[in-house]
């Protein structure tokens, strides 16, 4: 309320008492901010806004995100408005979901933080406050960085590394004198290391190990508060996941600091005395110590590469860490919760090392006898009285312990044989474990069996020892083997989990021992047994697994060599397994069962050719099988024949049109280079035609490209010019010529007509036909006979050669054809010759337009010179060609139709011919 | 395992200059010629021994990629050593030698030991930059010099120790505040007073570097 009270008494609020609306207020505050010159005016306009960024975080948020970066970049030497800013972005950012019950302010604040890291600038801004000494600023500043850090983790860490010294500056603040300012140090690297490599590595580089450590010791150990699981907390963020940051933790020897962590952790009254035990284990320590189990087990978890895991476990051993943890171990007092961590550690601790795993043989339990911590661990693995993870976490333990150990293998197979069992009066790990197998607490049991797995597991010399074990089922029957009591204790047990206990067990030990196998399939009952289980319901998760073990274990037999085994498996059954190892979190499947099984499982599939398999078969049921075995083999032999042979003509097909595409390939590529060039000389031509400016090279080049682009205009132009000039001067010349002979000819034949006219003088008065009249002539003339025949004969010659003639003249009009076409050609040229002029003449290129248009000159002079001869020649020819139509008329008059037709002479030598044969 | 000092070097330069392998020439003795591309930040470490005293050397391999530079530029401040690494036989990575000293000097305690080193060596006939312009370079802005192989290993040792006698003589001579843990050196575990780490720690002598503190 005193909030509304200073709105009002501000000037803010608006009439009466009602209060103004939140909108309005941030919104007058924000103009306030930034326009008012009085620095107290800003301040308490900010501080305004600072209170009400809760109440009205969509306001402020929407409204005032701008200016509050603003006061951060502009007025850092001011530290009440940089709180003040600090604090409001805190409040938009971050809201505690206790505090505030209104539903959608987590979503508004995670959307105000994504606005703000959008701009790695605004992230810089609050980073460069945490370098401010005054803690109004430092605090406020590392809070909001924090919520921003929680909120948007990707953004703001990458926004942290490109700010020069981001990292450093954080974790400098570890070293601030002030705890609360140190502690919001530690609350932010939380945030920080989260998930980011490359945080976490330069963050290790900058020391945090040695840091977190001194601060970790100085807070008390697993005595401290909250600061103490955060410092952890960072620990497990830096080393989680980040091998290189676990080999410096190594390498720095800071392993041999963390046994001190435990330093009392074992040290509980030795009575046993409840009271100050809980006092001893408050709520935080126990979460302290669970944490720093957790940074331990992170460097030697079996997921780790090998060497990494070994090396650290080398480290833990050494420097006598694994001997505080035993220690808690056999401590009294100690939560179950702790104990069962601690179990689960040490079980990683000594995972496949063999100096740890002696070293945990050789631990005893300060009880009186002193007993082997192990067979202790067991005491409580069997009780079920005792908490399942705890059970749980002995069981890893005891795993781990024997994992790659022959010898703990064979320490504890021993304790079933006869001869050492009487040498000891002591509890021994193997007789719990029997007694295990024959509890009525199914989980016991399991336990037991899944114990007594890795005791032989992998290890065919401790499997065939166990097979020497004897149990004594009560008094006076005889003694029955450990094997037969599991496959017995199968019928007769109706828990499910049990039974996956015990098949594991047995499926574990008959695999690969042919020995085992054998005394497994002695007894009849036993294959019965499986192959009832086999054909029973699956209705449930549990009762497929069973299923699938009892199948395994006959599919174990049939690998193991019993090929005389007929009973087939259903079906593949697929099992669930776990993913690694890790103490198992429900008592189903053991995960080194689960792994032998995996390996295990295809092969015998395989060997069973049991596809889509028909039930149980009887005795001739496998030969039949592998006889359809060998069939299918066949048949798919040939498909493969086929698919090869096809295989290769695809090939070869391929192989061409692979070939082929690379030429065409290589072909495209030339042709794109020709186009390319084109291109290229087309924009030169271009950029020199707009930019004329007359600059030396753009008009060399232009010449270049003008003449390669015109140089074949000019020189046809000459060709054809040339041509046309030789050609038709040539034609001219012997069309000259011809006319002058022919004019010769004419006058001769004129000549001769007139002396034919004057030698004969009626023959013109005589018949139609040449023929006739000169015979009626040589009829009446009889002296005159041969003379008129000779001249007559020389009429049909010089006739014969008028009709040539003709023919000639028809020759010399196709000539003039042609003449004109050329001379139409020559006209295009010159259409073509004055674009290019025109061309030319844009581009300004005197020397080339002038040669050119000199040569336009020759040719067009050349070509008018050719018009007007060929003009006379055409005259000339009409000239002949009236001569001869004259010539034609003299000669009808003379004697005959020779004019009229081309045939008609062919008639006169007809007749003439005739007239020759008769004077022969 | 024990030791008197540790020294925190990183090793800077261009990509492909051979940092990783100088690095690995240097901790596995042996040299790798197609290398993986560095991503951020890798770590090697090797004790040496100088004066008599076992030192650690903790050397951060950067990424030479501009795209890294933000996260290599988190390693300067806290290393009492440098490596700035070019390749003599390409010019563009002597060219932007000047580029990383500037970012080295900016980032980095005023105190750090900078040795240059033009790696490559080996492939003299091609050689790109002379021996007397690293020379020049480095007398300029007050380097330690040395051409190197990491091929074949010449003079690796040589540049990675000599380093570590620049930095044991700047605290022979007090320059350094060997308490200053920015400046990239640590004292060994012997020398820390905190004690009783458990019965195994007790198995590290202390011999060796008893006068180291003094």
């Amino acid at each position: 309320m005193s909030l509304w009270s200073y709105f009002q008494a501000s000037g803010a609020g608006g009439a009466g008492g009602e209060a103004p609306s939140g909108a309005d207020t941030v919104e007058k505050l924000c103009h306030r901010l930034e326009s008012s010159t009085l620095i107290d005016d800003r301040r308490d306009a900010l501080r305004a806004i600072k209170s009400l960024s809760k109440k009205f975080r969509l306001e402020v948020g929407t409204q005032a995100m701008r200016l509050l970066c603003d006061v951060l970049e502009k007025d850092r030497s001011d530290p009440d408005l940089c709180s003040y800013s600090l604090e409001s972005l805190l409040n938009i950012v971050s809201c505690d979901p206790q505090e505030e019950a209104e539903p959608g302010q987590a979503e508004l604040c995670s959307q105000f933080a994504e606005i703000f890291v959008k701009q790695s600038a605004n992230v810089h801004l609050v980073l460069e406050c945490i370098d401010e000494t005054d803690s109004r600023v430092r605090v406020p500043a590392l809070r909001a960085l924090a919520a921003l850090l929680e909120s948007q983790t990707k953004a703001t860490q990458e926004h942290i590394l490109t700010f020069p010294q981001g990292c450093g500056r954080l974790i400098d603040v570890l070293t601030d004198q002030r705890e609360y300012v140190r502690n919001l140090g530690i609350l932010l690297l939380v945030h920080l290391t989260r998930t980011n490599t490359n945080i976490q590595k330069i963050i290790v580089f900058e020391d945090a190990f040695p840091r977190l450590l001194e601060i970790i010791s100085a807070e008390g150990c697993s005595h401290g508060g909250v600061v103490v699981e955060d410092c952890l907390r960072i620990l497990l963020n830096l080393l989680r996941s980040n091998p290189p940051n676990q080999t410096l933790f190594r390498e720095n020897s800071y392993i041999a600091q963390l046994p001190v962590f435990f330093e009392d952790a074992d040290s509980g009254d030795e009575g046993g005395a409840g009271g100050s035990d809980a006092e001893g284990w408050s709520t935080q320590r126990v979460t302290n110590v669970l944490q720093m189990l957790s940074v331990i087990r992170v460097l030697v978890s079996p997921q780790n590469a090998s060497q990494n895991t070994r090396a650290s476990q080398r480290a833990i051993l050494q420097c006598g860490l694994l001997a505080r943890l035993t220690a808690i171990l056999m401590a009294s007092g100690v939560p179950a919760e702790v104990l069962a961590e601690t179990i689960n550690t040490v079980a990683e601790c000594i995972r496949g090392y063999e100096e740890a795993q002696k070293f945990l043989a050789a631990v005893e339990a300060p009880a009186n006898p002193p007993r082997p911590a192990i067979v202790v661990l067991l005491i409580s693995m069997v009780n079920e009285k005792q908490p399942f993870p705890l059970r749980l976490a002995v069981l890893y333990a005891f795993q781990s312990y024997l994992f790659r150990n022959p010898d703990g293998q064979a320490a504890v197979v021993s304790t079933l044989l006869p001869a050492s069992a009487e040498a000891t009066s002591s509890i021994t790990a193997g007789q719990l474990l029997c007694a295990g197998l024959f509890s009525s607490d199914s989980h016991t049991a399991w336990l037991a069996a899944v114990s007594l797995l890795h005791a032989v597991h992998g290890n065919s010399v401790q499997k065939e020892q166990l097979l020497r074990v004897q149990l004594a089922t009560g008094l006076g029957s005889p003694p029955v083997s450990l094997l037969q009591h599991c496959a017995n204790l199968l019928t007769t047990n109706p828990s499910a989990r049990c039974k996956l206990g015990l098949l594991q067990l047995l499926g574990g030990w008959l695999t690969q021992c042919p020995l085992v196998t054998k005394a497994f399939l002695n007894c009849a009952s036993n294959v019965n047994q499986a192959l009832a289980e086999l054909q029973g319901s699956d209705h449930t998760e549990e009762e497929g697994l069973v299923k699938a073990l009892y199948a395994y274990l006959l599919g174990a037999c049939f690998l193991a060599g019993h090929t005389d085994l007929m009973a087939l498996v259903e079906r593949r059954v697929f099992v669930k397994s776990l993913k690694s190892p890790q103490p198992p979190s429900q008592p189903s499947l053991d995960y080194e069962f689960s792994r032998m099984f995996k390996s295990a499982e295809p092969e015998i599939a395989r060997a069973l050719g049991a596809t889509g398999g028909s039930g149980g078969s009887g005795t001739g049921g496998l030969a039949q099988q592998f006889t359809e075995h060998e069939a299918v083999v066949t048949q798919y032999k040939d498909l493969i024949k086929e698919q090869d042979s096809r295989y290769r003509e695809l090939k070869t097909r391929f192989d061409a049109l692979q070939a082929g595409s690379e030429q065409l390939t290589r072909e495209k590529a030339s042709l794109e280079e020709t186009v390319r060039s084109l291109r290229d000389q087309n924009t030169v031509l271009k950029a020199a035609a707009s930019g004329r400016s007359g600059l030396a090279p753009a008009v060399a080049s232009v010449a270049a490209s003008a003449s390669t682009a015109s140089s074949s205009m000019p020189s046809g132009l000459d060709q054809v010019g040339q041509q046309t000039s030789d050609s038709s001067s040539s034609l001219v010349q012997q069309l000259r010529d011809q006319l002058a002979a022919r004019e010769t000819e004419l006058s001769h034949l004129r000549a001769e007509l007139d002396t034919v006219r004057k030698s004969s003088p009626s023959p013109a008065a005589a018949g139609s036909s040449g023929g006739s009249v000169v015979e009626a002539a040589t009829a009446y003339f009889p002296d005159d006979y041969d003379q008129v025949k000779l001249e007559n004969a020389q009429y049909r010659e010089r006739i014969a050669e008028l009709e040539e003639q003709v023919a000639e003249v028809a020759k010399l009009s196709a000539l003039r054809d042609s003449l004109q076409r050329r001379i139409d050609e020559l006209l295009v040229i010159e259409a073509e010759r004055d674009q290019l002029r025109s061309e030319l003449a844009q581009q300004q290129q005197p020397e080339d337009t002038q040669e050119l248009k000199q040569q336009l000159d020759e040719l067009t002079s050349e070509r008018d010179n050719l018009k007007s001869e060929n003009e006379d020649l055409l005259v000339l020819l009409s000239d002949q060609d009236s001569k001869l139509e004259a010539l034609r008329e003299q000669v009808k008059s003379l004697g005959g139709k020779v004019d009229e037709e081309d045939d008609e002479p062919v008639d006169l030598e007809e007749g003439s011919d005739g007239a020759e044969y008769e004077d022969n | 395992m024990s030791y008197a000092y540790l020294f925190k070097y990183i090793i800077i330069g261009d990509t492909g200059v051979g940092k990783s392998c100088l690095l690995l020439q240097f901790t596995d003795k042996r040299f790798q010629p197609v290398h993986d591309l560095t991503i951020g930040v890798e770590f090697g470490a090797r004790m040496i021994t100088i004066d008599g005293k076992q030192i650690k050397l903790q050397i951060w391999d950067t990424a030479g990629q501009e795209s890294f530079r933000s996260i290599t530029r988190s390693y300067y401040r806290g290393a009492a050593g440098a490596l700035l690494v070019y390749d003599i036989t390409r010019r563009d990575t002597f060219n932007h030698l000047t580029t990383w000293l500037e970012d080295a000097r900016q980032h980095s305690s005023s105190n750090m030991v900078i040795m240059l080193i033009g790696n490559k060596s080996d492939l003299d006939s091609r050689r790109d930059v002379k021996r007397e312009e690293g020379e020049a370079f480095a007398r300029e802005h007050g380097l330690i010099f040395m051409e190197t192989s990491a091929k074949t290993a010449a003079n690796v040792e040589e540049a990675f120790i000599d380093t570590a006698k620049a930095i044991y003589e700047k605290i022979q001579e007090g320059v350094l505040d060997i308490n200053n843990e920015a400046n990239g050196i640590k004292i060994g575990p012997q020398h820390s007073p905190a004690g009783g780490a458990g019965a195994g720690a007790g198995g590290s002598s202390g011999a060796g570097g008893g006068g180291g503190c003094c």
